[in-house]
């Protein structure tokens, strides 16, 4: 590297730039001059090329502009790559103390430190330590001196200039200018010297401060409205994970199903309503007519067990035939079931329990108010087909085949070759002992349309079990296993 | 499809990166408005965003009207991402033929509608086929 001149690497990044500005400048004097210029010739004047063919003279323009653009783009590039090349081999990139670098570059020049607050600049020192050997080689030569201070926020290099006898000075003092320009500093030509303005590093270290803080300003901002957004698509997000796990019933044909059975609950009760509800004015009479008491209870409790059937037609005719499905507790179901049964248990004296511990939850996902049917249907049947005195039990549990709900009455068993027909209401259940076997019926089909099994098995005998409590060998026990949610 | 991101801030950059990438996007990003061109003349994204504030020879305005003035890049979809909000500067954006205009703090899912609905378009006219 030469010592004051610039190396052929610099004038061509020189030159390059020099040539775009110059590009940049003959286009939009063409662009001004057209827009000046008076309308083109007809065809028929237009000047003929060499060998034949007629061309707009624009065209040309265009071309060479194109064609100029196009040499630049590559220079321009080509520049670049070099100049990345140089920084990947620089010495050092960092704070650099102009005033030891002029000592450490020009060890004959005199060297004026102006007292101040540094004279440290921010950069690639390779660029520095040129800048200054080419600003002092247009210093008065050998000797010559060079004056280092601060001033504000900046770092002044100023030289006294010499004999301007180089033909390249006015090159070497563009580069200069484009160096201080690519540091954020200038390059003033004043009187008898020349004076190289760069931004000291403290300068610099603000500048960069406060181009980091606005960054920070925008990048939380934009993280601010990305959290938001986020949230909002979360919220979404379950709202669209319930309405799309909604379906309880699999296709239409178990809709159907459900549908025709509500129909057919809601038919049912209202028969039996108009049936037994002139039942309350005929006991009046009979009364009159000097009844015995016991028949009166028995007509009494006839009654009751016909407005009980019609409450739960009532309530399953009343479901919703396509019910939206939800994450339901089966033991604060059966907790549910065992109230409504001890209800109906009172007047027998029949006690229903649930087996589940404190705090116990175990979730399936179906349609509440059908589930909440079931259970009550279950504990219902089982309360009618136990003794008096018995205990009914409710029972859940997660079993490896999914949640099961089971209710074991205390009443007579069923035999497992009666089991089917019971279950399709095609046999009197008298002939078990047994109450209407319509209620386990209406379970069956509700467990069916919430996507559950219904099975029928024997109670387990029952520990500590006397005649108060039921049969130790148990009676009819009814499982409803449940799909894993 | 592939989107060109050029921006200077890197925590944006990373921002917008992550939320075009998570959609399927194949994503690259320049940091000068240099770099951005040479990134889109060689790659030829479906969708270009672009700061108007960029570091270096070329502001976003400049490196609009070189992309629209280039064959290969004339008709590729640009959005313009910027804190400068005035209307001067979002007319003359639009001028410099921007097809959309974002203000900082910007939606995201807003502006990842606006790239899917461009990046189709874009991909609908250029068809040009992805490289092996």
């Amino acid at each position: 590297m030469s010592k004051g001149r610039l190396t052929r690497q610099e004038l061509s990044w020189l030159l390059t730039q020099e040539a775009q500005n110059a590009a940049e400048r003959l286009r939009v004097g063409v662009q001004v001059l057209r827009t000046h210029a008076p309308p083109p010739p007809p065809p028929d004047v237009v000047i003929s090329q060499d060998g034949g063919g007629e061309q707009d003279p624009r065209h040309h323009v265009d071309a060479s502009l194109d064609a100029l653009d196009d040499v630049m783009k590559m220079l321009s590039n080509l520049n670049q790559r070099q100049s990345s090349t140089q920084l990947a081999a620089a010495p050092r990139r960092g704070r650099i103390d102009l005033a030891a670098l002029i000592v450490e570059v020009a060890p004959e020049a005199r060297v004026s430190i102006e007292p101040g607050s540094g004279t440290e600049v921010y950069g690639d020192e390779a660029d520095f330590r040129r800048m200054i050997q080419v600003l002092i080689g247009h210093g008065t030569g050998e000797g010559s001196s060079v004056t280092v201070r601060r001033d504000g926020d900046d770092v002044r290099v100023s030289t006294t200039l010499g004999p301007d006898s180089s033909p390249t000075a006015g090159t070497e003092r563009a580069w200069l200018s484009r160096m201080a320009l690519r540091y954020g500093g200038r390059h003033d030509l004043e009187g008898g010297n020349e004076t190289l303005v760069l931004p000291a590093e403290q300068s610099a270290d603000r500048n960069e401060r406060d181009a980091l803080r606005k960054e920070l300003d925008e990048a939380r901002a934009q993280g601010e409205v990305y959290a938001r957004e986020l949230a909002a698509v979360f919220d979404r997000g379950e709202e669209v994970a319930t309405v799309s796990s909604v379906p309880p019933a699999p296709g239409p044909p178990t809709a159907d199903r459900f549908a025709t059975i509500t129909k057919v609950c809601a038919g049912v009760a209202s028969e039996l309503r108009a049936t037994l509800g002139p039942l309350t004015k005929e006991l009046g009479s009979l009364r009159r007519h000097d009844v015995t008491d016991e028949q009166l209870d028995t007509l009494r409790r006839r009654l009751s067990h016909a407005q009980e059937l019609v409450a739960s037609l009532r309530s399953i005719g009343g479901l919703p035939a396509q019910e939206l499905a939800t994450d339901v507790d089966l033991v604060e179901v059966a907790r549910a079931a065992a109230r409504d049964g001890n209800v109906f248990g009172e007047r027998n004296q029949v006690t229903v329990l649930v087996k589940a511990s404190e705090g116990q939850r175990l979730y399936v996902r179906c349609g509440p108010k059908a589930v909440a049917a079931l259970a009550r249907e279950l504990a219902a049947h089982a309360v009618a087909a136990s003794p008096r005195g018995a205990v009914v039990e409710i029972s859940v549990s997660d079993d490896p085949t999914g949640p099961r709900l089971v209710v074991d009455d205390a009443g007579s068993p069923l035999p497992a070759s009666g089991r089917r027909a019971f279950l399709a209401l095609e046999t009197h259940a008298g002939q078990y002992a047994r109450p209407s076997g319509l209620p386990i019926f209406m379970a069956a089909e509700l467990a069916a349309c919430v996507g559950a099994r219904l099975e029928l098995s024997d109670a387990p005998a029952r520990e500590g079990a006397d005649a108060t409590t039921g049969p130790a060998g148990g009676g009819l026990r009814v499982a409803v296993t449940f799909n894993k949610t | 499809m592939r989107v060109l991101i050029v921006e200077d801030s890197d925590s944006i950059c990373r921002m917008i990166e992550a939320l075009v990438a998570a959609r399927g996007f194949e994503v690259r990003s320049a940091s000068t408005g240099a770099r951005g061109l040479e990134e889109a003349f060689a790659w030829k994204p479906h969708v270009i965003l672009l700061d108007i504030n960029l570091p270096g020879s070329y502001d976003g305005l400049e490196v609009c009207t070189k992309l629209r003035s280039d064959p290969g890049t004339k008709d590729t979809p640009i959005i313009i991402i910027s804190a400068m909000n005035d209307d001067e500067v979002k007319r003359q954006v639009i001028a410099n033929g921007a097809n959309a205009f974002y203000e900082k703090p910007f939606s995201p899912l807003a502006l990842l509608k606006e790239i899917e609905a461009l990046a189709k378009k874009s991909e609908a006219a250029l068809k040009i086929p992805r490289e092996v």
